[in-house]
């Protein structure tokens, strides 16, 4: 069966979340149905949820101590100069470089997490015919539906209306 | 925001205009002013330079500290204004961000240019070479590089991770190759709900990252100079001393950006008079900061009266260098004072006035840190004289010109002011009407 995509233009994000609702009811599976906004709107169903940014931040910067630690330790034990007493390892050095690798590895571990959290990936993404629209604000619902006439009349109070046959993304 | 305004927040990157166009090749005749001088450098090696004994570091070092003070201002603040949600950050935020990624490339080839043999570049990075010996991480050298790196590496994701949904916006809108590039860019940003909030809990991280990073990269940088024995180089407030003077001087170039951004591209409408007034209290409060650690610097010195120290303090004061010491003071110190504690003094026009003077002022103690302590070592009989060349002051030439010419591509490539940031802040203006309602699972 061929599958369209839907998309309609909503004024704001009280309107798009109604007419998600009425999709849902109507049959139509959460996961077929893709909100898009030209700003973040915490109101909208998806939102919010649980980040483990942090988390990665935290584990990144871990593992960039430990890389910190390591190549200026065991580089300065590789090849232990004459220091006339003085530490092989010196701690004051080794804590810099420490401390930049922490913050390194703390900065990607964030970036690729908010990445894969995000699911950012470079990709060839279609875009609609409503998508350059959204600057002008509103909020866009995009269903992908076997039913056209099921999606338009769930969609029916949107500012515009756009069909489209489905891409597979990548193509 | 209405579609006049995205337009014109969009026009130099999608239409250009004359005056970018000539601004991009003016910028790249004064970088190519770098690459001859280079190039001439490299051929007749680093005696074309002036450095010799005992000035070993000369404008190149001056430069070095100078640019990587420049970059400072433009994450930090962009950081510190996000993480206190200021509203007026909305315009600033991304000039500043790319204004540090851009004064980093600059700054850190210098280090390349001085060591007069850049392809031995490599010896710096934590590699072993061919018997094995690692580079010296006791030598500040190789804290520079590590934290520079870093803050390069950190500044330039930091630029990048909230350009994202505005080269979304741009491949929407772009036709043809470019079209294909920005796609690339935007990684397949669609502007769904969970996008959003990945985007803003990451961008909250990075803003409280790279905050110590941001001061640690000017710390280590004086360090280059307290480590040693040098007078009036060690000393245990070098760090904060350079980070304040570092901070200041990015402003005053924050400052002078947008005003030009404000002028060449027509965006009075959204950096108001209300950024610069800000930003010029901000700035009025950083050389009251400068001048509180100048003085506190030479106070100790003179107080101590130690003879080889005392040399470079007079050196500076009143002697061969003391023309640049009172320039420095006039411009970085008098000027501000007199202009900036009035309101009309903070608008765009007096404000970059001032900015430029600051930025040339700033030169100047860079130029002063270093060159007057090589001078007068502490043995007396190798005292010493430094006269740029020719060479010298056409690689600092082509530095601004390489910095103007950067900015110029990017902001072909970007619209200057984040056009998601200020839709956001135009839509919190107008709309309080929207309350959270039950989430529902499973959408995306």
């Amino acid at each position: 069966m061929n599958r369209v995509r839907l998309q309609a233009l909503f004024d704001d994000a009280p309107l798009a979340r109604r007419a998600v609702a009425r999709l849902v009811e109507a049959g139509v599976p959460p996961a077929a149905i893709e909100l898009r906004s030209a700003t973040p709107q915490p109101s909208l169903p998806g939102a919010g949820g649980r980040s483990w940014i942090p988390l990665a931040a935290l584990v990144g910067g871990c593992l960039g101590a430990l890389a910190g630690v390591s190549i200026a330790s065991l580089t300065a034990l590789d090849r232990p100069l004459v220091t006339g007493g003085m530490p092989i390892v010196a701690p004051f050095p080794v804590g810099i470089i420490a401390y930049e690798a922490t913050a390194l590895g703390a900065i990607l571990a964030t970036v690729a997490r908010a990445v894969y959290e995000a699911g950012l990936r470079p990709r060839r993404t279609p875009v609609g015919p409503l998508d350059a629209q959204l600057a002008a604000g509103g909020v866009l619902v995009e269903v992908v539906t076997a039913d056209p006439a099921l999606g338009r009349s769930c969609l029916g109070d949107a500012r515009r209306l756009a069909l489209v046959p489905e891409e597979r993304p990548g193509s | 925001m209405n579609p006049e305004d995205e337009r014109l927040l969009l026009a130099p990157v999608e239409r250009g205009s004359r005056g970018l166009r000539l601004g991009l090749v003016a910028s790249a005749l004064a970088a190519g002013v770098l690459c001859a001088c280079w190039g001439y450098q490299i051929a007749h090696d680093l005696g074309v330079a002036g450095i010799n004994r005992p000035v070993f570091w000369g404008v190149y070092i001056t430069n070095f500290v100078f640019w990587i003070g420049i970059s400072h201002a433009g994450t930090l603040i962009s950081a510190i204004l996000r993480l206190t949600g200021a509203e007026w950050r909305r315009p600033v935020t991304r000039c500043a961000e790319a204004i540090t990624v851009f004064a980093l490339a600059v700054g850190g080839l210098f280090p390349l240019i001085h060591l007069g043999r850049p392809w031995l570049f490599y010896w710096l990075l934590p590699l072993p070479n061919a018997r094995g010996l690692w580079p010296n991480f006791r030598s500040p050298l190789l804290w520079d590089v590590t934290a520079i790196g870093t803050y390069f590496l950190g500044s330039s994701l930091y630029l990048f991770l909230p350009a994202i949904p505005d080269l979304a916006a741009l491949r929407d809108r772009a036709t043809g190759w470019r079209r294909r590039v920005y796609t690339w860019c935007a990684l397949g940003w669609r502007g769904t709900p969970r996008q959003w909030h990945a985007l803003e809990n990451g961008i909250r991280v990075m803003a409280v990252l790279i905050l110590p990073v941001a001061v640690s990269v000017h710390t280590i940088v004086s360090w280059d100079f307290a480590m040693s024995l040098q007078p009036m180089w060690h000393s245990t407030i070098f760090g904060p001393y350079f980070v304040a003077g570092a901070i200041y001087s990015g402003i005053a170039i924050l400052v002078a950006v947008m005003a030009a951004l404000r002028r060449g591209l027509g965006l009075g409408r959204y950096i108001s008079e209300t950024v610069f007034d800000n930003l010029g209290l901000l700035f009025l409060t950083m050389a009251l900061v400068w001048a509180y650690f100048t003085f506190a610097e030479h106070l100790t010195v003179w107080y101590g009266n130690e003879p080889a120290e005392m040399a470079v303090f007079w050196e500076r004061v009143s002697g061969r260098y003391a023309p640049a010491f009172w320039t420095m003071v006039v411009l970085n110190f008098a000027v501000p004072m007199l202009v900036l504690p009035f309101r009309r003094g903070r608008r765009p026009g007096p404000a970059s006035l001032v900015a430029v003077g600051v930025l040339l002022g700033m030169w100047l103690e860079r130029f002063l840190i270093i060159i007057p302590s090589l001078a007068n070592p502490r043995l007396a009989y190798t005292v010493g004289r430094y006269v740029p060349s020719g060479v010298e002051w056409g690689i600092t030439f082509g530095a601004f010109g390489l910095f103007v010419f950067l900015y110029h591509l990017f902001l072909r490539c970007v619209p200057a002011v984040s056009l998601w940031e200020m839709r956001a802040g135009a839509a919190a203006e107008s709309d309080t009407s929207l309350a959270p309602e039950p989430a529902r699972e499973g959408v995306r």
